[in-house]
């Protein structure tokens, strides 16, 4: 897995991992130990970048990734959903 | 004077004694020079020393003085940049080995402006790599070194203008540009006890400044006085046609009435002893001129730390993409730093968008709440400076804070300015820290005037060694 392509397609694997997350079934422990295997799947892809990542740092960076995949529970905290309305504080502008 | 003197005044002062003619540029240039190759390694300050550009710039500026030609109350005046930020005759490292030797061809629109100003530049200065975007947690996270306060130099400068700030508390320059994304000039100047300034987002042009996060990054000044960052920012602030962001927004002021000041809420409830006490002084001083309103309250409800979490992961992967795809991650110096780009190259696009939209509101609710405060006072940090060598988050466990202004800020693109206010723990200075309206910065510094003129902290300067 040398090129961008191979770790695109892997990751498409890890995404649609994440896509089959069947969310009503999941409680939070199951949760997060799918994110966990999630973002070790990504981690262990980033040897592509950097083939001589050691153990102990695909494991740290499988642990950043975790949080990362988490940041959308804390972005949108329970009972204050965004409403469909809600655009980005950034918006594409045509320009003059 | 002597040179010692003359090195620790402010960029006002120099200014006035260049158009004076009791000084002439070269010999503040060199006065600079030759402190900065003194000084600027043991503080970890410096990537490059321009003499050439320097004294070339000196002596030109000197020859229209002679010719009855100013530029203005910058003419003749040595200054620095933080190393992030493109000129002519000096690499622009980002802080970052892989980048050691990268090389524009033209100067950014803030060096070009302070050229046009007269100002004379004579350092490129040091920084975190990467402004810090990769997640570093300690000091030694530059190539150059940790960045060291010339305070004590077993202490870290703070970041990531570490450079700037070092640089303007040990009479380095005259004065300096740094950039804030979240933190990089306040933390600096409170941990360096200089002044500096964070304009509101869209004030001034990043145009050949190193992007971070676009929707955050800010060029500001780190000065010796809060009147010099006043007449700092005015001189580079402004539209620029290459920074679609910059606008020619009007400078209000405060007049005809005393300046109504917010103090937030618990502001000290966690910080260290002698920040709590040089806080409570501090207030004692504004009261004098300012009507202090007490128990001000951030918005609460919002998950400000995550929402920016998002916004930096995503934006900094795509701006250092190359990077993290070429492995050269590996070369930075902070061991956090080498797979930090990794972790935020895995950002879910989803939580990017839905952080925009939480920005909106988070934007709109900061801006109501302090709405009716010409500035809203808090200690800029909870400590004195952390100890080089430790962990941040080891340093000191037990003074977390219990207000955080700067992420609710930055998020919400609001200026704010740091003044020293007195020495903490190991003989450190503490910070006074406001935070205004969008482009209230003059508002900011009439009041960090107002307490300047009362007090004499920032003209405290350390014993270098």
């Amino acid at each position: 897995m040398r090129t961008r392509k191979d770790f695109l397609a892997a990751a498409a694997s890890a995404g649609a991992l994440l896509a089959a997350r069947p969310a009503a079934a999941a409680t939070p422990a199951k949760a997060g130990r799918k994110s966990g295997e999630i973002a070790r799947l990504f981690a262990q892809q980033m040897r592509a970048f950097d083939p001589r990542l050691s153990d102990a740092q695909v494991a740290a960076i499988a642990k950043g990734i975790d949080e990362n995949l988490r940041l959308g529970k804390a972005i949108n905290p329970h009972g204050t959903a965004l409403k469909n309305s809600d655009e980005p504080a950034t918006i594409f502008e045509v320009g003059s | 004077m002597s040179d010692e003197r003359l090195a620790f005044l402010d960029a006002t002062a120099l200014g006035a004694m260049i158009a004076k003619r009791k000084i002439s540029s070269v010999e503040l240039t060199k006065l600079y020079l030759e402190r900065l190759e003194r000084y600027g390694a043991a503080y970890g300050a410096v990537v490059t020393i321009m003499h050439d550009r320097g004294l070339r710039e000196a002596k030109a500026a000197d020859r229209e003085l002679a010719a009855g030609r100013s530029r203005g109350p910058l003419h003749g005046v040595p200054y620095g940049v933080k190393d992030l930020l493109a000129a002519v005759g000096a690499p622009t490292t980002w802080g970052a080995k892989p980048y050691r030797d990268q090389v524009f061809d033209f100067d950014g629109t803030v060096v070009r402006r302070l050229h046009d100003a007269g100002a004379v530049l004579v350092a490129k200065l040091a920084m975190v790599e990467l402004a810090g975007g990769f997640g570093y947690n300690d000091a030694d996270a530059s190539f150059t070194g940790p960045g060291r306060t010339p305070w004590n130099r077993e202490y870290w400068s703070g970041g990531s203008s570490s450079g700037p700030g070092a640089a303007t508390a040990a009479g380095l320059v005259g004065f300096s540009i740094g950039s804030e994304t979240n933190g990089s000039i306040l933390v600096p100047s409170a941990f360096c006890g200089v002044s500096g300034l964070r304009p509101t987002y869209g004030r001034v042009s990043r145009h050949g400044a190193m992007a971070l996060m676009w929707t955050s990054d800010k060029l500001g000044p780190i000065c010796r006085s809060a009147r010099d960052t006043e007449l700092v920012l005015r001189t580079i602030a402004g539209h620029d046609p290459a920074d679609k962001t910059s606008v020619s927004a009007p400078f209000p002021t405060v007049r005809g009435r005393r300046p109504k000041v917010g103090v937030i809420a618990r502001a000290t409830a966690k910080s260290q002893p002698a920040v709590a006490k040089n806080f409570e002084a501090s207030l004692a001083v504004l009261r004098e001129f300012c009507d202090l309103v007490p128990e001000v309250e951030l918005p609460k409800h919002h998950p400000y730390g995550a929402v920016f979490g998002a916004l930096i992961n995503g934006e900094c992967a795509a701006a250092f993409r190359g990077l993290i795809e070429s492995g050269k991650s590996r070369e930075l110096q902070s061991v956090d730093d080498r797979i930090g780009g990794y972790q935020l190259y895995v950002t879910l696009a989803v939580d990017y968008v839905d952080a925009m939209r939480r920005r909106a509101i988070i934007d709109a609710d900061v801006k109501r709440a302090f709405e009716p405060y010409d500035a809203i006072v808090y200690p800029t940090l909870p400590t004195v400076a952390y100890p080089v060598g430790l962990p941040f988050d080891k340093a000191y466990p037990n003074f977390p804070g219990s207000v955080e202004l700067g992420t609710p800020g930055n998020l919400a693109g609001l200026p704010a300015l740091s003044v020293p206010n007195g020495l903490g723990e190991h003989h450190l200075p503490t910070g006074l820290a406001f935070m205004g309206r969008a482009w209230g910065e003059m508002q900011l510094t009439q009041i960090a005037k107002g307490y300047q003129s009362r007090t004499a902290f920032h003209k405290e300067h350390p014993t270098l060694i």
